[in-house]
């Protein structure tokens, strides 16, 4: 469970885009193909390292902006190279893909090897939109005083709002709070619970700051 | 017969060329080397625009040197559907023009102080620049949630987002990481879809959406 992490919400793959997330220092290009498989893979193409998250995705498959190498979805396999293309490209030549799932609109991933994802309580669950902190991961749990649910996630009322705040840490310096609520939320909840998640970060930054 | 007096690396020229492109407007372009040229010093160049920057716009007997009038003046005098400058959005209109400034200010100075072109301290122009990042970043997503793709509440863009756009889509090249703001990804995705639209330096096409 330790090694699970929420990395973006559901919503942020949009069709025909290409998420731009980190987790734990390692960059990683997100997107969801038309068939709706989420694709997690290290953000540099095989070619020259070019971040993948600025690359094209047409559906099927990623293509990078520089040279056009494209790689498929699900295998993350090399499936054509400009230079060579009378050539299949070599069946080795395929980007490192990450373990990953969409679970109460958040899409969950694991930079190591995979494990049983049993923790988190059940239920109906909506995210809240995320709130980025210029904080390390530990500074921000501190600071959210909660009923620990494992290392990086707690259960927190805030008011009438049942919570479930997960501490994405981005790398040693900044972190992401994403935070789920029961049920489904209207508007007027996401707008005020977004408002007290952002006034939270103010503290947190200020503090923060030497 | 419209003149824009253009210099290629200009993100403030940029706007005015996306909108003329997207307008399918004819206009002569007069290219103003500014660098290594300084041509934006001589007398000739003076005498349109004192105050020596591109860009410049003539047309119909009148010249406009500051980039926000110009995207006014071209959807006021050239766009019959109304749809780029709506009547009924002109105060959110007019406060995201002035965004566009603000943006231009901090992200883009912050661009030339990384390019060298200019002599600005770095560090207050990338830290103003986040801060103005993370509203519009809020702005978006509750927009996204709300069923609206742009930064006006309407189904169809405006200046508003033609103004916004090179600075947000240079923010990489002023040393502030995108990843942070999710939802201004998404939404550059959707500008760079508008018909018509045509990259430049730095900014490069998105695929096509569904």
């Amino acid at each position: 469970m330790t090694n699970w992490h929420p990395i973006a919400s559901s919503t942020d793959l949009a069709l025909r885009h290409v998420y731009h997330a980190k987790l734990l220092g390692q960059e990683l290009a997100a997107w969801r193909a038309d068939d709706g498989h989420v694709n997690i893979w290290q953000n540099r193409c095989l070619h020259r390292g070019v971040r993948l998250s600025i690359g094209l995705n047409d559906g099927t498959e990623l293509k990078c902006q520089y040279h056009g190498w494209r790689y498929a979805n699900r295998t993350a396999g090399c499936t054509y190279i400009p230079a060579h293309p009378e050539n299949a490209p070599a069946r080795r030549v395929t980007n490192r893909r990450f373990a990953n799932f969409e679970r109460h609109g958040l899409v969950w991933a694991s930079l190591g090897a995979d494990e049983d994802f049993a923790d988190l309580p059940e239920g109906d669950w909506s995210p809240l939109r995320a709130i980025p902190v210029t904080a390390p991961a530990q500074m921000v749990l501190d600071q959210l005083a909660g009923e620990k649910l494992w290392s990086h996630a707690l259960r927190l009322d805030i008011q009438d709002d049942r919570l479930i705040v997960i501490v994405q840490p981005l790398d040693e310096q900044t972190s992401v709070i994403r935070a789920l609520r029961d049920g489904t939320p209207d508007d007027a909840a996401v707008r005020r619970l977004n408002r007290i998640l952002t006034s939270i970060r103010v503290r947190i930054e200020d503090g923060a700051t030497p | 017969m419209i003149t824009l007096y253009d210099y290629d690396a200009s993100a403030d020229c940029y706007k005015a060329r996306l909108l003329l492109a997207i307008l399918k407007l004819e206009y002569n372009l007069v290219p103003v080397d500014i660098h290594p040229g300084d041509d934006h010093r001589q007398p000739g160049f003076l005498e349109l625009n004192p105050l020596g920057e591109v860009p410049v716009l003539t047309d119909d007997g009148v010249t406009l040197t500051e980039v926000t009038s110009i995207l006014v003046w071209l959807a006021a005098r050239h766009d019959a559907s109304g749809q780029w400058l709506p009547k009924d959005g002109l105060a959110a209109v007019t406060q995201w023009l002035a965004i566009s400034a603000r943006l231009a200010a901090s992200i883009g100075a912050a661009r030339m102080a990384l390019a060298k072109t200019e002599d600005f301290n770095l560090a207050p122009l990338q830290t103003e620049g986040r801060r103005l990042l993370r509203v519009v970043d809020e702005h978006l997503w509750f927009a996204e949630r709300n069923g609206a793709d742009w930064l006006l509440p309407s189904a169809h863009p405006s200046i508003a987002d033609i103004a916004c756009f090179p600075d947000l889509a240079l923010c990489e090249e002023a040393g502030i990481p995108l990843l942070e703001f999710p939802a201004i990804r998404r939404w550059l995705d959707r500008v760079k879809r508008i018909p018509g639209f045509t990259p430049t330096a730095g900014i490069f096409p998105a695929a096509p959406g569904i």
